[in-house]
C-alpha cells in the first residue's frame, strides 16, 4: 500500500488530527485514523469492504493538515480503486451506486445530463420518487435544459477512451491477494 | 493581464447551473476578455472517475487538455470540480511514463502545456480593473472557496488552504464587506446529494450556520455543486434542525455582473432556490 | 636512520579473529626502517602497555607504530606508553587495525589480512617522516561571561563567582529571570516560580564578584579559550541607576502605555518601565520607542510638519533623586574574559500559523505561557483567570497539546518535552482557582518522565478531574461566545466536539530570536531549528566544539528547570576547571606557515574557519600570514589551498602523508 499510494503509512504515530478535521468521519464505520492503522496492521478484507473509502469526500482537509504530510485522502482513493478492481462488496451501496451509473453516462453520451442521471439512480436504488422536490425545483426554475440529452461529436472519442483502458486493465498481470505489505 | 481563454464550462453549466455560465459570460464581455468554448468538450469526469478508476481519473479530463493545447490558449474554467480534475490530471501527466500511457490510449500527440485557471484566478482584482457602476455598498458576503480550489496545496493551489483570500479581495475591490469566518474551505458534501442527501445537508448546515453567525447577508460561491448543496438543501435544513436561514448563495460571477451593472434578471437570479432578490432589493444593489 | 617498532594488538579476538597476526608481523620486519616488530592480546592494558614500553628502551627503537582500534580510543593511551619509555609522545602512529579494517572485513580473512598489512605499512611510512612536537603555553584571563540571564546563567554566573572569579553577566532585557520569572507554578511541587527564583535574581544582583550588565547584548567575540576579547553593546536606560532608588513614581506616573512583552500583549505597561515587580535590577529604563519625551525630540530633530507632539518629561520632573538622564547613549563597553558560557533560553511557538486554530485571530485561544500570566498574582489580570474578550471566567477550558511540536508540517518535528507536564499543573492550578471549570486535554502521548512526574500527571486526573483524550484536534471555530473544538478521541475511535470557553495550546519551544547569529558572532553550531549544537550529544552536554565556550539550558534544546540549572552548575564547573590551571597547554598538531615560502597572498586567512590565521609582517616589511596556534584546531584547510606550499599541519605533513600514499606501491 505504500509503494501503491505512494505515502509513508508507517510513520503515521495516530495522533487524530485526520479523523477529527474529516466532515464526514462521523458517518465512517472506520474513521480515516483507524484506516491507516489497519493498513499499518494488514488488516486488508476491513479496509476495502468498509464505508469509508467510499464516504470519503476527498476534500483534502485530512491531507492538508496531517502533521506527517502524509497524503491520506490518496490513501483512501487507492483503497477504493484497489477494492473496485477486487471486486469487493462496496461499503456504501448508495455512493457507489451512483458513481457508477454517473460513470456510464459518461461513457456512453460524453456529458452528463442530470435529469437522466436522476432518474437513472433512483431506479437503481429502487427509490422512483426520490429527490423529487429537488428534480421540481429544478424544473419549475428552468435549471434543466432539455428533456432530451443532445448528442455530443466527442461522445465516441470518449467511449473508445474507455474501451482502450478496460482492456490494457483486463490485459494487465492480475494483482495476487496479500501482495507487497498492503 | 490575459484577454482570450479556451472555455470548458462543464457539464452543469448547460442545467443546473445555467446561470453561473451566462453571469459568467456577461461579466468577461464587459472586462474584455474573450471566453471561446473548448471545442467538442467533454465532462471531465467529475467525482465518478477518479471514485472508481485510477487511469480513467487521468484520462477523461486530459482529453480535453489535448485539444487545449491545440487551441494554444490557457484554459479557464468556472466550476471547481472542473478545475480540480483537469489540474490534477496535468500534474499526473507530469510523469514520464504516465503520459507516455495516455498517448498511447489516446493515440495522440500531447505535450502537457496547458495552463489551467480557474475564473477567479483569471478574474484576479489584482490583475484585472473593475469598473465598479454599483458598488456593492453594505453588502456583507461571506467567500465560500469550497475544498477543492485551495487543495492539494501543491497541484491546485493558488490561495492559502485554510484562510484564502482572493474572492475576499475581489468584493473588496467591488465595494462588498467581505466577512472573516471559519468554513471557507470545509467541503460541503460533494458528489453526495443523490446517494447520501443526509450528509450534504448536515455539512451544508454547518457552513451556514457559521456564515450567518459572522454576519453574512449572502454567500459567494465558484463552483456549481457547492452552490446547489447550499442552495437547494435550506428547505431540509429547516426540517432537520429547525434553522431557517433564508442565506442566498450567489455564483461569485453574478455579484460581479450587479457591480458592473447587469440586472438581477440578466444574471440569473430568480432561479436560485433562496431568491437573492428580496434582500438586494433591501440594499438598493437591484 | 629511523629504528622503527611495529606493535600489533589481538584486541582479544576483536581483531585477531579475522586478521592473520603472525603474517601482519612477517610482512612488517620486511618493512623499511622495521627493526622490531612484537604482538599483543591488549594492548592498552597494564601489562600491554609495559612491554611496549621495555621494547622501546631495550631496541633503542626511536618512533613506534601501533595496529590496534580507533585512535578515538586510545591515542593519548599509547602516546602516554610512549612518553614514558624516553621518547617524544608524537613519534607515534596508529594504524586502525580494528574499525577500519577487521571489524568491516570479517568475512573476508584473507584480504582483511591483506589490507592490515598495507595499513601498517602505511603508518610505517608515515612515522619515519614524524618530527618531535611540543605543546605550547598560553594565559587565561580568569574572568567569564555569561551571555543569558535565565535560570541557567544565573547559576551558572552564581557558581563561578562562588569560586572567587569575576563575572559579568549579559543580559538583552531590563531584567534578569527569563522565562521562568514568567512563570506562575513550576511542577511537579506547585512552588511559586518568582519565589524561588527571585532569591536567586537578587544574590546575582547583589554578589561583589557579578557585575550585572542588563539591556545589553553581546555584538563581538574575538580571541580563543583564555583570551577572549567582546565588545558589549550597553543600550542607554536613560535612567542612572547609581542615582535611582527603584521608587517607582516614574512609571507610576507615565502616561504612555504600550503592550507588555513580559505579559505576551496580554497587558500594558508603561514607556519608562521595570518588566515585573521582582525586577533585577529593580531600576528602570526607558523604551526609547515609545517614550513621548523621545518622539517628541525626534520631530524637532527631523523638523516635523505640523503641531509638535508633547513634551511630557513627566518622569524627569516627579523623580525625586534627579535619576533621569536624557544625556544617556548607546555604548559599546570591550572586556576580556577566559570563557563564555551561553544560556540564552527560548521563545514559545507563534500559533498564529496554525489557520485553523483561528490564526492567532481568536482573543480566547491562548498560548500556555499566556494563561501562565493571567494565572499569576502580578500578571495583567491579578491572578483572575479571565477570557481575553470579554473578561468572564471560563467554565470549560480545553488544552491542545503539541501545538508548534511533532509537527513535520510546521517545521518542527520535535518534541517539546515539557508540555505535557504543564498541562497537568494548568489543568490542577484552574481547578484550584475555580472549582466549577471542567479541563478537557488532547493529548498524542503523555511525556512524563522526571521524579513524581507520572504521578503529578496522574492527580491531575484523579484528584483535579481533567478529562485526558487522546487525539490532536483538527479545527476550532467561534460560535456565539464559545469556541468549538473538533478533535477525535481516539481510544474510543469517535470524533469529539466541545463547546469551550478559553482553548490554552500547549506551544513549543524553540531557541530565542537571535540566536543564529549570535551563533556566528561567537563562531559556534548551530541546528536546523537554530538550537545550540553541545560537542557530544551523550558525554559532553554542556560544552561546545569552541574550546572555552559553554552551553547550558534551553538554548541546547527544549529542557525543564532543574536541568537547566544542573547544566549551568556543569558549565560554570567547566569555567572553574579552566580557571584552576596555571596556564593552557596548546596542541601542537597545528598549522605552522614558513614565513620564507609565504607569498603573502593571505588565501588561507579566508579560507580559515577558526579565524586562526591572520596577516603579519616580516621584518623586512614583507606581508605574510601567521597561525595563532592556540586558536587553530587542525582541520588542514590551510595546508590544502595554500598555493606555495608554506602552510603544512604539523602531525599531518603533506610530506607525511604523500609517504603513505607512495608506500602503496612498494
Amino acid at each position: 500500500m505504500e509503494e501503491e499510494s505512494g505515502q509513508s503509512i508507517f510513520q503515521c504515530y495516530q495522533c487524530g488530527k485526520c479523523t477529527a478535521g474529516c466532515p464526514v468521519s462521523y458517518a465512517m464505520d472506520l474513521n480515516p485514523r483507524q484506516i491507516m492503522r489497519a493498513i499499518q496492521l494488514g488488516l486488508k478484507d476491513d479496509v476495502l469492504s468498509s464505508s469509508a473509502i467510499w464516504v470519503c469526500l476527498s476534500c483534502q482537509t485530512c491531507s492538508a493538515r496531517c502533521p506527517i504530510e502524509i497524503d491520506i485522502a490518496r490513501v483512501l482513493e487507492t483503497l477504493r480503486h484497489q477494492a473496485v478492481r477486487e471486486k469487493v462488496k462496496p461499503g456504501d451501496k448508495h455512493i457507489e451506486t451512483f458513481q457508477r451509473i454517473f460513470l456510464g453516462m459518461i461513457e456512453n453520451r460524453g456529458r452528463v445530463h442530470e435529469l437522466e442521471l436522476g432518474l437513472r439512480y433512483n431506479v437503481a436504488s429502487k427509490d422512483p420518487l426520490g429527490h423529487s422536490s429537488l428534480a421540481v425545483g429544478m424544473l419549475k426554475k428552468g435549471k434543466i435544459s432539455k428533456i432530451r440529452p443532445g448528442r455530443v461529436k466527442g461522445a465516441s472519442e470518449v467511449k473508445e477512451l474507455f474501451r482502450k483502458v478496460r482492456s490494457l486493465e483486463a490485459g494487465a498481470a492480475p494483482q495476487e491477494p496479500g501482495e507487497k505489505g498492503e | 493581464m490575459e484577454t482570450v481563454y479556451s472555455y470548458y464550462p462543464g457539464c452543469t453549466q448547460l442545467s443546473s447551473a445555467k446561470e453561473y455560465d451566462v453571469s459568467a459570460r456577461l461579466v468577461c464581455e464587459k472586462l474584455g476578455i474573450e471566453l471561446r468554448e473548448l471545442p467538442d468538450w467533454t465532462c471531465c469526469g467529475a467525482s465518478a472517475a477518479h471514485t472508481l478508476d485510477e487511469t480513467l481519473s487521468v484520462v477523461v479530463p486530459a482529453r480535453n487538455l489535448v485539444i487545449a493545447e491545440k487551441e494554444g490558449l490557457p484554459l479557464a474554467t468556472a466550476c471547481a470540480m472542473c478545475f480540480s480534475r483537469l489540474k490534477i490530471a496535468a500534474h499526473e501527466l507530469g510523469d514520464a511514463e504516465k503520459l507516455d500511457q495516455f498517448k498511447e490510449i489516446t493515440g495522440k500527440d500531447f505535450g502537457n502545456s496547458v495552463e489551467i485557471v480557474h475564473l477567479l484566478q483569471a478574474l484576479d482584482s489584482e490583475e484585472v480593473s473593475y469598473p465598479v457602476e454599483r458598488p456593492l455598498q453594505g453588502l456583507k458576503v461571506a467567500c465560500y472557496y469550497g475544498c477543492l480550489l485551495t487543495r492539494p496545496r501543491e497541484t491546485v493551489g493558488f490561495d492559502d488552504e485554510e484562510n484564502p483570500h482572493k474572492m475576499d479581495s475581489l468584493m473588496a475591490a467591488l465595494g462588498a464587506e467581505a466577512v472573516d469566518w471559519a468554513f471557507k474551505t470545509e467541503c460541503c458534501g460533494a458528489s453526495l446529494p443523490f446517494s447520501r442527501p443526509d450528509i450534504v445537508v448536515k455539512l451544508a448546515h454547518r457552513i451556514l450556520r457559521n456564515a450567518k453567525q459572522a454576519g453574512a447577508d449572502c454567500v459567494a460561491v465558484a463552483c456549481p455543486m457547492c452552490h446547489s448543496n447550499l442552495d437547494t438543501t435550506q428547505d431540509d435544513m429547516k426540517k432537520t434542525y429547525g434553522d431557517d436561514f433564508e442565506l442566498p448563495i450567489l455564483y461569485f460571477t453574478q455579484l460581479v455582473g450587479l457591480a458592473l451593472g447587469y440586472s438581477s434578471h440578466e444574471l440569473g437570479l430568480e432561479k436560485h432556490f433562496v431568491d437573492p432578490r428580496p434582500m438586494l432589493k433591501s440594499k438598493e444593489l437591484g | 636512520m629511523a629504528r622503527i617498532g611495529v606493535f600489533v594488538c589481538h584486541c582479544g579476538t576483536n581483531i585477531g579473529g579475522v586478521v592473520d597476526v603472525a603474517r601482519v608481523l612477517e610482512a612488517a620486519k620486511e618493512m623499511p626502517q622495521v627493526v622490531f616488530v612484537d604482538d599483543n592480546k591488549y594492548t592498552c592494558s597494564e601489562p600491554g602497555q609495559a612491554s611496549v614500553r621495555d621494547a622501546i628502551v631495550e631496541n633503542q627503537l626511536d618512533k613506534v607504530v601501533i595496529g590496534s582500534c580507533s585512535p578515538r580510543m586510545h591515542e593519548r593511551t599509547f602516546r602516554n606508553t610512549v612518553a614514558s619509555a624516553g621518547l617524544n609522545p608524537y613519534m607515534l602512529e596508529i594504524a586502525n587495525l580494528r574499525e577500519h579494517c577487521s571489524w568491516v572485513h570479517g568475512h573476508d580473512k584473507e584480504r582483511a589480512t591483506d589490507k592490515a598489512i598495507e595499513l601498517i605499512r602505511m603508518a610505517v611510512a608515515k612515522v619515519n617522516r614524524h618530527e618531535a612536537l611540543f605543546p605550547k603555553e598560553a594565559g587565561i584571563t580568569k574572568r567569564a561571561l555569561v551571555i543569558g540571564g535565565g535560570v541557567a546563567g544565573s547559576q551558572a554566573a552564581l557558581d563561578i563567582a562562588n569560586a572567587g572569579y569575576e563575572v559579568v553577566l549579559v543580559e538583552r532585557e531590563p531584567t534578569i529571570g527569563g522565562r521562568m520569572a514568567q512563570l506562575d507554578k513550576t511542577f511537579p511541587t506547585l512552588d511559586c516560580s518568582a519565589c524561588i527564583l527571585a532569591p536567586k535574581m537578587v544574590d546575582v544582583g547583589q554578589h561583589p564578584n557579578i557585575t550585572l550588565r542588563t539591556y545589553a547584548e553581546v555584538q563581538k567575540v574575538s580571541g580563543f579559550v583564555g583570551n577572549f576579547e567582546v565588545e558589549i553593546l550597553q543600550k542607554a536606560k536613560k535612567v542612572d541607576h547609581t542615582k535611582c532608588t527603584g521608587c517607582g513614581t516614574c512609571w507610576e506616573k507615565c502616561p504612555e502605555k504600550v503592550d507588555a512583552e513580559f505579559d505576551l500583549g496580554l497587558g500594558k505597561r508603561t514607556a519608562i518601565y521595570i518588566p515585573f515587580p521582582q525586577a533585577v535590577p529593580p531600576k528602570p529604563v526607558v523604551d526609547v520607542d515609545h517614550c513621548r519625551y523621545i518622539k517628541y525630540v525626534k520631530f524637532m530633530e527631523e523638523g516635523g510638519e505640523g503641531k509638535a507632539p508633547p513634551q511630557c518629561r513627566i518622569c524627569e520632573k516627579m523623580c525625586p533623586s534627579q535619576a533621569i538622564d536624557w544625556s544617556q547613549e548607546d555604548e559599546i563597553i570591550t572586556e576580556k574574559f577566559g570563557a563564555i558560557v551561553v544560556a540564552t533560553g527560548f521563545k514559545t511557538f507563534d500559533h498564529s500559523v496554525y489557520e485553523e486554530f483561528g490564526g492567532g485571530r481568536y482573543p480566547d485561544v491562548i498560548s500556555s505561557l499566556q494563561l501562565e500570566r493571567l494565572m499569576n498574582a502580578s500578571g495583567p489580570t491579578g491572578g483572575e483567570v479571565v477570557r481575553p474578550s470579554d473578561g468572564a471566567h471560563p467554565k470549560t477550558v480545553v488544552f491542545i497539546s503539541c501545538v508548534g511540536s511533532r509537527d513535520r508540517h510546521k517545521q518542527r518535528s520535535y518534541c517539546s518535552k515539557v508540555c505535557c507536564m504543564y498541562m497537568a499543573k494548568h489543568a490542577i492550578m484552574l481547578k484550584e482557582h475555580d472549582p466549577d471549570v471542567q479541563c478537557y486535554i488532547f493529548y498524542i502521548d503523555i511525556r512524563a518522565g522526571g521524579k513524581d512526574f507520572d504521578e503529578f500527571a496522574v492527580r491531575a486526573q484523579e484528584e483535579y478531574g481533567a478529562l485526558y483524550l487522546r487525539g490532536r484536534v483538527s479545527k476550532i471555530y467561534p460560535e456565539g461566545k464559545k469556541l468549538i473544538v473538533l478533535g477525535e478521541d481516539s481510544l474510543m475511535g469517535r470524533p469529539v466536539e466541545i463547546p469551550a470557553d478559553l482553548v490554552v495550546l500547549a506551544t513549543g519551544i524553540e531557541p530565542s530570536d537571535g540566536a543564529a547569529e549570535l551563533a556566528q558572532t561567537l563562531n559556534i553550531s548551530y541546528d536546523t531549528h537554530h538550537f545550540f549544537v553541545e560537542a557530544h550529544v551523550k558525554l559532553r552536554p554542556v560544552e561546545t566544539q569552541m574550546d572555552g565556550i559553554l552551553l547550558a539550558g534551553c538554548c541546547i534544546g527544549p529542557r525543564d528547570i532543574p536541568e537547566s540549572v544542573a547544566q549551568g552548575s556543569a558549565a560554570a564547573s567547566k569555567v572553574t576547571d579552566l580557571f584552576s590551571q596555571e596556564s593552557l597547554i596548546t596542541d601542537p598538531m597545528v598549522a605552522a606557515i614558513d614565513p620564507a615560502k609565504c607569498s603573502g597572498c593571505l588565501l588561507c586567512v579566508e579560507l580559515c574557519p577558526f579565524n586562526a590565521i591572520e596577516p603579519g609582517t616580516t621584518r623586512d616589511g614583507r606581508t605574510i600570514a601567521v597561525v595563532n596556534e592556540s586558536l587553530c584546531k587542525g582541520c588542514g584547510l590551510c595546508t590544502a589551498g595554500c598555493r606555495c606550499g608554506a602552510a603544512n599541519l604539523r602531525g599531518f605533513t603533506q610530506q607525511q602523508l604523500l609517504a603513505e600514499v607512495a608506500s602503496l606501491w612498494q
